[in-house]
């Protein structure tokens, strides 16, 4: 059976929809599905491969879609790693990251995820030799941020602490920084 | 130099044990962002630390970058679980670092910078683990690995981070297969973290009853630990295979003596297989050679040859590409042959 609405892809779902006592009855495809219907397979491996990294954005996607839903409430800029420009939503799609800096960049938000995959969130097994004595916190060895990059951080932590007038001050700010930023590019 | 799978015929249940690392240079952008520029310079660097890996592990090493390799190489290395399907599908600059015996190769580029894989053997996961990290060690000391105390070594899937280490046992079980306990098996062994795939097919099917065992989470426990709780679930599985071999052998001896000659028979005679049938052929062959049913004047590693008949290192023995029946062929020339001089004991 072909899908009812793109006429190429084998249905696999029979939908039917009930409005007003008036029944309606398609055969669709899982992807027009997705696109034309309140149904949606709660699956990572609808369209791919078994993968941890599917799998992960699967884990990921409920509590995502509540930050999502609680930062767009705010008003706040899309949360991205001043490292290597990966936005929270590139990460969500694919569960990799970009950086070893986007485990500072994001790491908090993903902590109860992390835990969820792991059953825990603290590494106890082998150390690199260089790291027997005290280190360096990775910040510090990363290129220097700008204003912006910086403002951004705070915000993030903002959030996090559910302070929602520094982080409207600081949303401003950061506007105003990138507003900067262009016009001397 | 033989290779590691050259050494003695293969083991009757735990065909070989693996450890993979994921490690990431702290200076680069993990592979996904990274630029070309940087990919080449990362090749360069870990092709320069050659030498110096011969010297520690006291053998050959090669080195090649995988673009520069023919289908036939990419795929053949492939089916020996050398390479994946993710890195021959890169269009940056990629490279494989492979130690003579096999035992150890280095995927550089691929999801990670680094994948150390090691193989050894039998049931000796503290044996691959113990050369894994020796040449982890030496690649550490080469290059600065992304590391943080909370979440240990830094991965581009969170999913590996912390040790960044899978631990796998590659076990032949037809008897749990054709008892149909995979499945639950599969169910019950995931409460404790370890998990139980299909080597060829998704999910808990498999060809030549073949499966991988390894364990799921890579952060919060120890690489001793992994490993530890691995041997443990892996001696209950190999019991209950016994056991189900055991259960087999008294109800069903007959029908599996049949079966046994009959793949016998075919793998011998046959003038055309496919790779699916050979497969399956050789298990059935490997399980009644294992239980005591079969028995041969020489020794035959038939997980080697389960190997060998796939369509790239088939077309790799003969030396040129050819088309599907072509192969189907060649495949029941060589099988024929490797069964004549294996030398069938009649009883």
């Amino acid at each position: 059976m072909i899908c009812g609405i793109c006429k190429v892809r084998e249905a696999r779902i029979f939908y039917t929809e009930i409005i007003n006592g008036e029944k309606n009855e398609q055969y669709l495809c899982e992807e027009c599905a997705a696109k034309n219907t309140h149904f949606r397979i709660k699956t990572p491996f609808a369209d791919q491969e078994l993968s941890l990294g599917g799998l992960l954005s699967g884990l990921l996607e409920e509590t995502l879609e509540k930050q999502k839903n609680e930062q767009e409430s705010e008003g706040t800029a899309v949360l991205a790693c001043p490292h290597c420009g990966l936005t929270y939503g590139e990460f969500r799609q694919k569960g990799q990251f970009g950086c070893a800096g986007c485990y500072q960049s994001f790491g908090k938000r993903l902590e109860r995820s992390i835990k969820k995959i792991h059953g825990a969130d603290l590494h106890t097994g082998k150390q690199p030799k260089h790291m027997d004595g005290p280190r360096e916190p990775v910040k510090e060895e990363l290129p220097e941020l700008s204003e912006a990059e910086r403002l951004s951080m705070r915000l993030q932590q903002a959030l996090e602490q559910e302070d929602y007038e520094t982080a409207a001050v600081l949303r401003d700010r950061i506007r105003e920084c990138r507003a900067k930023e262009a016009a001397h590019e | 130099m033989s290779k590691w799978y050259e050494k003695q015929g293969e083991e009757e249940i735990v065909i070989s044990s693996r450890v993979r690392l994921a490690r990431n240079v702290a200076e680069y952008h993990f592979p996904g962002k990274m630029k070309e520029k940087e990919c080449a310079e990362l090749v360069r660097r870990v092709r320069e630390c050659v030498p110096g890996l011969e010297q520690k592990e006291g053998l050959k090493y090669y080195s090649c970058s995988i673009n520069k390799l023919t289908e036939t190489e990419k795929l053949s290395l492939k089916e020996w679980y050398i390479i994946s399907d993710l890195i021959i599908g890169k269009e940056q600059e990629t490279a494989l670092v492979l130690a003579e015996d096999e035992g150890i190769s280095i995927m550089v580029n691929e999801e990670e910078h680094l994948r150390i894989q090691s193989v050894a053997p039998g049931a000796d996961i503290d044996g691959a683990y113990y050369r894994a990290d020796r040449v982890d060690n030496y690649l550490e000391e080469q290059l600065s690995y992304a590391f943080d105390e909370r979440y240990g070594y830094l991965t581009t899937s969170p999913a590996n981070a912390g040790t960044g280490m899978r631990a796998s046992f590659l076990v032949f079980l037809p008897a749990l297969t054709m008892a149909g306990k995979i499945q639950k098996l599969a169910d019950e062994v995931a409460r404790y973290g370890i998990l139980i795939r299909g080597i060829s097919e998704e999910g808990t099917k498999t060809q030549g009853f073949l499966y991988r065992i390894s364990n799921q989470k890579t952060l919060g426990t120890t690489e001793r630990e992994i490993l530890d709780n691995l041997k443990l679930i892996l001696n209950q599985i190999v019991q209950q295979e016994q056991k189900y071999r055991e259960h087999l052998g008294n109800v069903s001896a007959a029908e599996i003596m049949d079966k046994v000659y009959r793949s016998y028979g075919v793998l011998r005679h046959a003038k055309r297989m496919t790779k699916e049938d050979a497969t399956l052929l050789l298990a059935q062959l490997k399980f009644g050679r294992d239980m005591g049913l079969i028995s041969f004047a020489k020794e035959m590693n038939l997980y080697e040859l389960m190997i060998r008949i796939q369509p790239a290192n088939l077309q790799k023995l003969c030396g040129r590409s050819m088309d599907a029946g072509e192969r189907a062929a060649k495949r029941a020339e060589y099988l024929n042959r490797r069964m004549w001089e294996a030398g069938l004991r009649e009883e």
